[in-house]
């Protein structure tokens, strides 16, 4: 049940000292993701188009862990403008579908990246076997 | 599922409603931690590494306290009051940390409760 087990996904980029995910048991937590390629470098100018590319990678580590966006149980969104919360609602929307994960959102002064604007990690239970 | 409130004798006080973790089953939440000492007085001055350092200590007493060392942390999230205090904090989460990478999220926020903190950390670990 507790076992620990680092989760990386190629083509991510290398920021700071953090998995992509870890898993332990059926729990997978994903840590916070912006909107950078491989190398670091920003991906996107605004809000939209920066959280399109920071679900798609979430998307992409859920599935190497085991999951996909209806399983995720709680999100936090870190916006630099909380203004954008509307704009970046829709891409939310599609991305979860049917599933609502418990969540929080607020506004930082400030993300790890120059230029990012937003920041997501989330917390997703791995189903079951059927 | 079992729920246990752990507080670590040494440490400060809680300055709010909440204890220094919580264990659900193999879960331990640890509250978020800045770097103060037993009396809750600031140390570390305007040095955020200092202050990291001590932050860490904290966290490896209410790990401990929770039966849980750094290489059971699966979640970190990292509150900084001054983002380019990042690359300066990094060496001292890869001493810390070793060879285990916690999944991390780190953003920068105007202020923190106590007054002079420039890092809050907070953490999830699986109990062995």
């Amino acid at each position: 049940m507790s076992s620990r087990t680092e989760v990386r996904v190629p083509g991510r980029p290398e920021l700071s000292h953090s998995a992509d995910a870890v898993r332990a048991g059926d729990v997978v937590f994903v840590a916070g993701i912006l909107s950078v390629d491989a190398e670091g470098g920003l991906v996107g100018e605004d809000a939209v188009e920066q959280t399109r590319f920071v679900l798609d990678e979430l998307g992409r580590i859920l599935r190497a862990a085991g999951c996909t966006a209806g399983d995720v149980v709680k999100v936090c969104v870190y916006l630099t403008d909380v203004d954008d919360r509307p704009r970046i609602n829709p891409l939310r929307k599609t991305f979860f579908g049917d599933a609502r994960p418990a969540s929080t959102l607020v506004e930082v002064s400030g993300l790890a990246v120059p230029g990012a604007k937003v920041e997501i990690d989330a917390v997703a239970v791995v189903p079951r076997a059927k | 599922m079992s729920r246990e409130e752990i507080r670590v004798d040494g440490l400060a006080e809680p300055i709010s409603h909440f204890t220094d973790a919580v264990r659900a089953g193999v879960f331990l939440y640890v509250s978020g931690i800045v770097a103060v000492d037993g009396e809750g007085r600031l140390v570390g001055g305007d040095d955020a590494v200092a202050q990291t350092r001590q932050v860490f200590d904290n966290m490896r007493a209410v790990l401990r306290a929770g039966g849980c060392g750094f290489e059971d942390v699966v979640k970190v999230t990292l509150f900084l009051t001054d983002i380019d205090d990042r690359p300066l904090i990094n060496p001292v989460r890869q001493e810390v940390f070793g060879d285990t990478r916690p999944a991390s999220t780190l953003v920068e926020v105007p202020r923190l409760a106590v007054p002079g903190a420039k890092v809050e950390i907070e953490c999830v670990a699986v109990v062995p």
